[in-house]
């Protein structure tokens, strides 16, 4: 009997743990790489598209399917809420009501799309594909985006391909039949007022139209959300190509990129013919002595009392300053080109030479400001420094050769602008503490194209 | 399940009643009883443990009761109760607490106990002392809710040798234990161990998992007065969880069992929110009996562990979770599509759970070059950039605790107790890749700063090292640690006259807690990083009470209790993820609490009443979630919490003869709300209160437990040992968690001029439900051991929801609320439903 049981049980414990230990190792299999679905289209995107009537809407009833690559999506939100695809023959907007898009449809990607059920209908003359139509409003119907459930229903991925190259147009060319298409303009920039401006207005999320100009004539709008990663970057002041997605509002020709990947403009404006020369001086003209004057310029003393002077060693002749001998604990001066207009031309770089003597720790730096208003406080105007190369280091006399700067971009600034040389210095009993280094400046160029 | 509470009392009466003489086979003994009771409860308490992470302020239901076996209510209302998480007198469950060997277990940073760290070990875990309420305690202060004493010493364990098996539908299918313990033997050395299994894949509820190897060892040494041991325990659990849902989804899905967090992966259901939990616990106790009046026991204990729930992390991709508002027929306006749409799912149901392979897809094509890769200039990281993760949130924990008791019997009549009790917790919390779904890397990036400030540092979730690329095992986003102590002393003293036994206790304890954080976040870089400030908050709590002896079978009391207690860290760190900022009043919180009772222990007739009152005053709590107002992740601190909570509780047991026993129980509560509450936003990525003021909720009930609960039930018992049990459980007034947000003046100027505003602001309670359950217990003697005690098989069969309903179990209001335009069915509450009928089997040799 007893003999019995003991069997029993452990038959009965082995069983119970066979049962139990059954499937505890949970390791998940990975799907292969997507190899991609193939349907076949039925109709090309031109074809969909002339059977549209202008101004009406229309529901697709019928089993047609179209194919194409995404040539924009929501990746950097400059599109909202839609993908653009594009085939051999045409392209098409399509309204889909999710965010981040891009993760399932970036660029490339192939698409199948089951049209039955679904609507065409425009916005500002815009051709769009969505899920249905809100006539809330009979005069005005209203496209719907398609839910994003429906998105396994009506669209089949393919793979990712190669994207189809943009198609170059002149101005002329761009008619209706364009819309949606990934297109290059050549030969364009933005209008002067228009150049180094924000994409868009990323503080209030307001979309922003830039003018761009064609150097043969006609221009169209760059069209940028203030959603965009990019919209707080600043419009290039140079010409050249332009990609994106061509669009209308109306009768108005529209652009929108997908990202500034789409702009190359740093060539030379329409108006520009090579290397142009903004500003130049050499204090060639300038006499000697201690208080710098010159015409437009301003030589101001913020503290200290010191203003920079004038000098010169054999023929050269040169800006200098020194805290040297002023017993002023804080010696601050500052010495301001004359405004600068940089609208007519892009690309513009600026440079200058600089010496020292005497280093024993006091500064030189640049800076540039676009609101100081030319009176004698610079110090309440904001100023930008400009990183540059100054001379330093030579401690127990004068350097033997002048520094260059190095070529300083002022690319992206447009308008009037103002560069300062800013001395930072003192002159107090305690060697440690002294900071008397002369600066020597010359050469100051501005040049642009 | 009652059956076995009745069986046991049965026995307490078994002699009165005369039943024992008819049974001939070996009856089921009281500690026995308890085992199989709590192995069934177990499984069914688990079951309904699945908390969201968003909002749900209904915390989950501890069977603390469950270990009160003495008393006749508590019973009760801890098995028949827990369907809709019952809370004895509606207080939280940081009021309860537990107690190993003496060392206090309630976490310091939630007050709740960890039960599920020792869970599957119930053979050993049955020795404990409960103490309901404000009742005298000899071991150390107690608990205004019920404080539970579990003594694992091995020579204090039932000598046993078990071999426990259970199947069931519930969380687990199957269950194996063995159990062994030995008792003192002549060289003065004790020893027990206990290994237990429970499994489950796939039960009822589809893409659930369950495995759960649980463990313990101790061994004990007497020489002379003292009794040393060493104790070693765990349980390594590892389980599915199941989110609430909204009532259209649950339609939508026409199943009870619908959980939106699996999803079909290679032919296996894989589920994305899996948790993991293992906190081995080491204990050296020392037991020092000086005389019989004098004893002195003395702990330390060590523990460590984590426990890590996943989950899918996204960037820049849309929502992964199916049932996401937006992608519901409901988000549609145009009834076309939401018809579409409707049909949809009802055609494909798959569609309404985790698409894994378009995970892999999405991961798949996305190609990017991160520039300054780990914050090095030069360096460019290039490849698939996933999109979709699954990542571990990780607590790791570290625990040191102390406890030491001084026991004096001064007179015969009176006892001294004294405690010293110690604890120091580290927790670290961090967030860690876990599988990248196909992609090659992913980066250390705040998608939610992300669209705020271009070009700064406020996207990096570390700005120490910017743009880190991340593999599998990498820690990521948020990742800190709180260091929390806390030191209590207490006293108390019972005094006992002819008549009347009085008692008076107090208790003094002081906690410190501080933060450091391990990442320097990009939208707070000032006070995210390093170590904060500490705070201090000293506490004392005072009981007293006394207990009129009629006779030896009425007795009368009354007790009553005064405490102020320190805020959890949970509740006044307001987003300890991201910076080290507290709630701005964290003062201590003070209760009140008074029970007067009747107790009547009659040969065929058992009643209690117990009628309580607490007033809890200066509470604080935080919620973290979406505002739609500000469309951002806020904090919600709200302020000037007072509740009150009065009720009477009635059990009745009658012995109707010999065969049949009538159980009864009734809990009448009423919690309120009493004052209105005050509320802070701050935002997630700004460092200043945006708003604050008044959330109306005067005479708002207490949600998260039926205030009211009546229980009714049968037993017969043959001759032959064989129990049969049927109950009945009404379970009323239960509300759910409310959102603060629908109860403030803001939210009232956005309500549309044909909305009654009560639709806005009044709580919402759960329908009433009647469940029925059913038991049958059967035991049989297989033989004698060599020392002469009885082999048993015995069988315990329980079945949950005899008549498959299916109804709402708990909920709570969505925290996210549409406050332009009050539209209440943009985000409905969510619900946990029942499971349906549900039943337990367990098959014991006890040798």
């Amino acid at each position: 009997m007893r003999l019995y049981y003991k069997k029993l049980i452990y038959a009965y414990s082995l069983f119970c743990f066979f049962i139990g230990f059954l499937g505890c190792l949970k390791k998940f299999d990975q799907p292969e790489t997507y190899n991609g679905n193939k349907l076949h289209p039925t109709e090309s995107i031109r074809e969909l598209r002339e059977g549209h009537i202008p101004g009406n809407t229309e529901k697709l009833s019928d089993n047609q399917i179209i194919t194409g690559i995404v040539t924009a999506n929501d990746a950097t939100d400059n599109f909202y809420k839609t993908i653009v695809i594009q085939d051999s023959t045409a392209a098409l907007t399509i309204r889909m009501d999710a965010f981040g898009l891009a993760a399932d449809f970036p660029l490339g990607k192939r698409i199948f799309i089951r049209l039955n059920g679904l609507w065409l209908g425009e916005y500002g003359g815009m051709l769009q594909l969505g899920g249905a139509i809100d006539k809330t409003d009979p005069a005005y119907p209203e496209l719907l985006p398609i839910p994003t459930p429906l998105f396994t229903k009506i669209f089949v991925h393919g793979l990712v391909e190669k994207l189809p190259e943009p198609l170059l147009v002149h101005f002329g060319e761009l008619k209706d039949s364009l819309q949606s298409r990934l297109i290059t303009i050549d030969s364009v920039e933005f209008a002067a007022s228009d150049t180094a401006k924000p994409f868009a207005d990323v503080i209030n999320k307001v979309t922003v139209n830039h003018t761009l100009r064609i150097c043969n004539g006609g221009s169209l709008y760059l069209r940028t959300s203030g959603f965009a990663s990019f919209a707080a970057l600043k419009t290039p002041r140079g010409n050249g190509k332009i990609t994106g997605i061509y669009s209308i509002f109306g009768s108005q020709k529209q652009l929108i990129i997908r990202d500034t990947f789409d702009v190359n403009m740093d060539g030379l404006r329409c108006s520009g013919n090579g290397s142009r020369q903004l500003f130049y001086d050499d204090f060639e003209s300038i006499p000697v002595g201690n208080n710098l004057l010159i015409n437009g310029w301003k030589n101001l003393a913020e503290a200290g009392g010191q203003l920079f002077g004038g000098q010169m060693a054999a023929t050269n002749r040169y800006a200098t300053i020194s805290a040297f001998a002023t017993n002023q604990s804080s010696v601050v001066s500052w010495l301001i080109l004359p405004s600068i207009n940089l609208n007519a031309t892009a690309n513009e770089q600026f440079s200058f030479l600089t010496k020292d003597a005497f280093d024993n720790g006091a500064s030189l730096q640049v800076y540039i400001s676009t609101n100081f208003d030319g009176g004698v406080f610079p110090w309440k105007a904001k100023w930008t420094l400009l990183k540059s190369v100054i001379a330093k280091g030579s401690v127990s006399g004068i350097a033997s050769k002048w520094i260059s700067s190095g070529n300083i971009s002022l690319n992206n600034y447009s308008g009037n602008v103002h560069i300062a040389f800013k001395y930072d210095g003192s002159d107090v009993p305690s060697t440690i503490n002294k900071k008397t280094t002369t600066f020597q400046i010359d050469e100051i160029k501005v040049m642009g194209n | 399940m009652s059956l076995f509470f009745l069986l046991n009392t049965s026995i307490a009466n078994a002699q009165s009643i005369a039943v024992q003489k008819k049974i001939k086979n070996v009856f089921l003994d009281s500690s026995e009883v308890m085992n199989l009771l709590k192995s069934t409860n177990e499984n069914e308490l688990t079951a309904s443990s699945n908390e969201e992470e968003e909002g749900n302020t209904t915390q989950l239901y501890v069977p603390s009761v469950l270990n009160a076996s003495r008393d006749l209510f508590a019973n009760t209302a801890a098995f028949h109760f827990g369907v809709r998480r019952f809370k004895p007198k509606g207080f939280s469950p940081s009021f309860t607490q537990v107690f190993l060997n003496g060392l206090p277990m309630n976490q310091l940073t939630d007050g709740i106990a960890p039960w599920s760290s020792w869970s599957g070990l119930n053979e050993v875990m049955n020795n404990t002392i409960s103490v309901i309420g404000l009742k005298e305690n000899n071991l150390s202060f107690g608990a205004f809710g019920t404080a539970s004493y579990i003594d694992l010493k091995a020579a204090h364990l039932r000598p046993q040798t078990t071999l426990t098996s259970a199947f069931s539908n519930r969380n687990y299918q199957y269950k194996l234990a063995f159990t062994k313990v030995l008792p003192l033997n002549k060289n003065g050395w004790a020893l027990a161990f206990q290994f237990s299994y429970r499994y489950g894949n796939n039960s009822v509820m589809p893409g659930s998992y369950y495995a759960a190897p649980a463990y313990f060892f101790a061994i004990d040494k007497k020489i002379n007065e003292h009794l040393l041991s060493l104790s070693l325990m765990g349980s390594f659990v590892t389980n599915s969880r199941a989110s609430a849902v909204t009532q259209f989804v649950h339609q939508l899905a026409q199943s009870d069992n619908y959980n939106p967090n699996w999803g079909i992966q290679q032919q296996q259901k894989r589920n994305a929110n899996m948790q993991t939990l293992h906190y081995p616990l080491l204990m050296l106790s020392h037991e020092y009996t000086i005389n019989d009046e004098i004893k002195i026991a003395t702990t330390f204990g060590y523990s460590m562990g984590q426990k890590i729930i996943t989950g899918i992390d996204w960037y820049k991709a849309p929502d992964p979770r199916p049932d996401y508002y937006r992608y519901l027929p409901t988000f549609q306006t145009d009834s076309v599509l939401q018809a579409t749409i409707h049909q949809l799912y009802v055609d494909q149901p798959e569609l309404l759970q985790i698409n894994w392979n378009r995970f892999y897809q999405v991961n798949q094509n996305s190609f990017e070059v991160i520039n300054e890769a780990n914050g090095i200039a030069a360096n460019s990281m290039s490849g698939k950039r996933s999109k979709y993760i699954v990542e571990d949130r990780v607590e790791q924990h570290n625990k040191i605790m102390f406890a030491s008791s001084l026991n004096q019997q001064i007179t015969e009549r009176c006892t001294f107790s004294a405690n010293v009790q110690y604890q120091r917790q580290s927790v670290r919390y961090f967030k860690r890749v876990n599988d990248l779904l196909g992609g090659d890397f992913y980066v250390n990036w705040n998608q939610f700063a992300d669209d705020q400030t271009i070009g700064t540092d406020a996207l990096q979730n570390d700005v120490n090292v910017p743009n880190r690329i991340l593999f599998v095992g990498d820690a990521f986003g948020y990742d800190y640690s709180m260091i929390l102590q806390k030191l209590t002393g207490s006293s108390q003293l019972n005094f006992q006259t002819n008549r009347v036994d009085y008692f008076a206790g107090i208790e003094v304890s002081t906690a410190s807690n501080y933060r450091i954080g391990n990442v320097r976040n990009g939208l707070f870089p000032l006070n995210s990083f390093g170590k904060s400030s500490t705070d201090r908050f000293n506490s004392v709590a005072l009981k007293a009470g006394a207990t009129y002896k009629y006779n030896g079978r009425n007795y009368i009391y009354m007790n009553a209790g005064w405490m102020n207690k320190p805020p959890f860290i949970n509740n006044y760190y307001l987003s300890p993820r991201t910076r080290d900022a507290r709630h701005p009043n964290s003062t201590n919180e003070k209760v009140v609490s008074v029970d007067v009772g009747y107790i009547l222990n009659a040969p065929l007739v058992r009643f209690r009443l117990n009628s309580y009152a607490a007033i809890f005053s200066n509470g604080i709590s935080l919620m973290s979630f979406y505002h739609d107002g500000y469309q951002s992740l806020v904090n919600y601190a709200i302020g000037d919490i007072n509740q009150l909570h009065i009720g009477t509780e009635i059990a009745t047991e009658i012995q109707l003869n010999a065969r049949w026993r009538l159980n009864s129980a009734i809990a009448l509560g009423k919690y309120v709300y009493t004052s209105r509450q005050t509320y802070n936003i701050t935002i997630d990525n700004q460092d200043y209160i945006s708003e604050q003021g008044v959330v109306y909720t005067k005479n708002f009930p207490v949600p998260g437990t039926p205030q009211r609960a009546y229980h009714v039930g049968f037993t017969y018992q043959t001759p032959t040992n064989l129990l049969f049990s049927i109950t009945g459980n009404y379970l009323t007034d239960y509300w759910v968690s409310f959102n603060p947000i629908r109860r403030t003046y803001d939210a009232m100027s956005n309500v549309p001029t044909d909305i009654n505003i009560g639709t806005i602001t009044n709580p919402e309670k759960l329908p009433d439900v009647f469940v029925t359950d059913l038991s049958a217990a059967y035991s049989m003697g297989i033989g004698k051991t060599k020392s002469g005690t009885y082999k048993s098989l015995q069988f315990f069969l329980s079945v949950g929801n005899l008549f498959n309903q299916s109804f709402k179990t708990g909920g709570y209001e969505q925290l996210r609320y549409d406050v332009a335009n009050g539209n209440l069915d943009k985000f409905p509450t969510k619900y946990y439903y029942s499971q349906g009928l549900n039943y337990s089997l367990t098959i014991r040799f006890r040798l």
